[in-house]
């Protein structure tokens, strides 16, 4: 049984599915959902896979250019809704998606409708690294002065405005740092599945980061990482799951919004953890004292 | 250069269809029904399931789907929309309509397959003359249908009690339910006539394109609400408007530019709507306040 989880195909897509799943959740922490995540992963996957595999450039610029590329196409996207109404941000990032699967599939030196292959490059250490980097970055984020803020302005957008923050300018922010995880996700799905078509970034694979998101819990950023590593081992255990796949997650999202709305990891859970942890440190410093 | 017009008319006409089902729940009661695109692809697929499997006269197909769709919409609001829209977010229902959309589509991935299911009807290749040109008699079908449709909706919203008791619940739902509306009642009966037209126009697209397919919603049916933001929130005429000049677009950027851009065009003028003209064609700063 173990071995099925070992294979570094599906650590990568473990990873992946980890990275995806923050990157939508940054948004989410300022108030602001997006519709369009699938349009940034794919960006990130197009542009980096296009330099690495067909102008045979280095691998980390490329990695970099697709982290850019999807922050700047999140924040543009996004700051175009903002203009009129928050829930604009979610329909322009729609745009965003419909617009990138219809340049993916008209540019030729791609592939078109076909794909293309591109290097398989990236090992398993390579995405955990990243993934440890971005969560760790997201911890920092959550506890920092930019993180309250994203949380005031989720809580409240009208008492933060009127207490002088400048509510459009840290949604876009936020956008631009999800879009930048999206990218990363990208650029490795690209060099590890190495295979990528435009059909694989239509706009139901934001869906699934969706679906992470609000089962694991979109209070905290543990939500999204358990609610990815929880479906990505589900879908992987249970076989006849692959077919019903779209079933199991719409069934998923109208239970947990209707009936737990927080999803399975609240923030109290995440407290008492940490509470746990103090109560074992303490126990043990008392003993060594 | 006359019958592209035609057929951007025609075009035009059937994405007014599609968008007037979206404009009603979107535009008037402020809830993303993103599900839409789902019941229109739905629609699509029991016109394949009646007319080519089951072999039924279009007589009873089409009440039959119109019935479908009714259901379909009330079934939405009652799993997706009744108890997640006290949220006070609009991303709850959107993610709840969403997860019906993947139940709907997987239902029919699992049970027809993903190939492109086929429609035919004896009408399908009739040509009309028209002058010196000649159409097909089906996107004429749709034209008139649409006209019929766009006809009773504004009767029904403008002319009828039940119409202005659903726009004064798209105003405030708290006040109107003060003022002894049954809000609930409401918004489901929005949600049966949306799905109504929803299927209506999925059926109309299949038999038009002679082939319904389990990701149409995807690709025609959310068109539908980029239609009602370029037109303006909770403008109806507005919606329509847009329908027109989408049609229009795809049909002129088929012709003069490329075939494989015209699923993007209707994006990005969108996306250049919004840049210089952020509430839409004909819409107005009071209605964007409907959506939380």
């Amino acid at each position: 049984m173990i071995e099925i989880f070992l294979t570094p195909l599906f650590l990568d897509l473990l990873g992946i599915n980890i990275l995806f799943a923050v990157s939508l959740y940054i948004p989410s922490a300022c108030g602001q959902y997006s519709f369009g995540h699938c349009g940034l992963i794919g960006l990130g996957a197009y542009l980096s896979g296009a330099m690495t595999t067909l102008m045979g450039l280095p691998f980390p610029l490329a990695m970099i250019a697709g982290m850019v590329i999807s922050s700047l196409a999140g924040m543009l996207f996004s700051a175009i809704g903002l203009k009129s109404k928050d829930a604009y941000a979610a329909i322009m990032t729609l745009a965003l998606a419909q617009i990138a699967v219809v340049a993916f599939k008209a540019i030729p030196a791609t592939g078109g409708v076909m794909g293309f292959l591109v290097t398989p490059i990236v090992k398993p250490f390579m995405v955990w690294i990243g993934v440890l980097v971005c969560l760790g970055f997201t911890y920092r984020l959550e506890n920092s002065r930019l993180g309250r803020t994203f949380e005031a302005i989720k809580v409240s957008n009208k008492v933060s405005a009127t207490l002088g923050l400048n509510t459009t300018y840290f949604k876009v922010l936020a956008f631009g740092i999800g879009g930048a995880m999206a990218g990363l996700a990208g650029v490795f799905y690209a060099h590890s599945i190495s295979w990528i078509e435009p059909q694989s970034f239509a706009v139901w694979l934001t869906v699934t980061a969706f679906t992470y998101v609000l089962v694991g819990g979109s209070e905290t950023m543990w939500g999204a990482v358990g609610g990815a590593v929880l479906l990505t081992f589900l879908l992987e255990f249970v076989r006849f799951a692959t077919a019903w796949r779209l079933f199991i997650y719409g069934i998923l999202i109208i239970v947990v919004l209707n009936f737990r709305p927080t999803g399975l990891i609240t923030r109290e859970n995440v407290h008492s953890v940490g509470r746990f942890f103090t109560r074992i440190g303490g126990f043990v410093l008392r003993r060594t004292e | 250069m006359i019958s592209q017009v035609v057929n951007g008319l025609m075009l035009g006409s059937l994405y007014a269809l599609i968008t007037l089902g979206y404009a009603l729940v979107l535009g008037i009661l402020g809830i993303f029904n993103m599900a839409h695109a789902e019941i229109f692809m739905g629609g699509a697929v029991l016109g394949w399931l009646m007319i080519t499997k089951w072999h039924l006269s279009l007589a009873f197909v089409v009440p039959a789907v119109m019935i479908g769709g009714v259901a379909l919409g009330v079934i939405t609001e009652f799993f997706c929309v009744r108890r997640s829209v006290r949220a006070g977010s609009f991303f709850v229902p959107a993610a709840t309509t969403i997860g019906f959309g993947l139940i709907l589509i997987s239902l029919v991935q699992n049970i027809a397959g993903t190939n492109p299911l086929p429609i035919s009807v004896p009408f399908q290749f009739t040509q009309v003359q028209l002058g010196n040109t000649s159409f097909p008699l089906v996107s004429i079908i749709v034209f008139f249908t649409s006209l019929i449709v766009l006809a009773v909706l504004a009767y029904y919203l403008k002319g009828t009690s039940l119409g202005l008791a659903t726009r004064a619940v798209g105003e405030n739902p708290e006040v109107s339910q003060l003022l002894g509306l049954n809000a609930t009642r409401i918004v489901q009966i929005t949600f049966g006539i949306s799905g109504l037209i929803g299927t209506l126009s999925g059926l109309v697209f299949g038999i038009m394109a002679g082939a319904a397919h389990p990701h149409l919603g995807e690709v025609a049916g959310l068109k539908g609400i980029c239609l009602v933001v370029i037109g303006g929130m909770g403008s109806i005429p507005g919606a329509v408007i847009a329908a027109f000049i989408g049609g229009m677009a795809e049909v002129m950027t088929a012709i003069y530019w490329e075939a494989k851009y015209v699923d993007g065009v209707l994006w990005l003028i969108m996306f250049a709507i919004l840049l210089f003209r952020p509430l839409g064609l004909m819409g107005k700063a009071e209605e964007l306040e409907r959506l939380q």
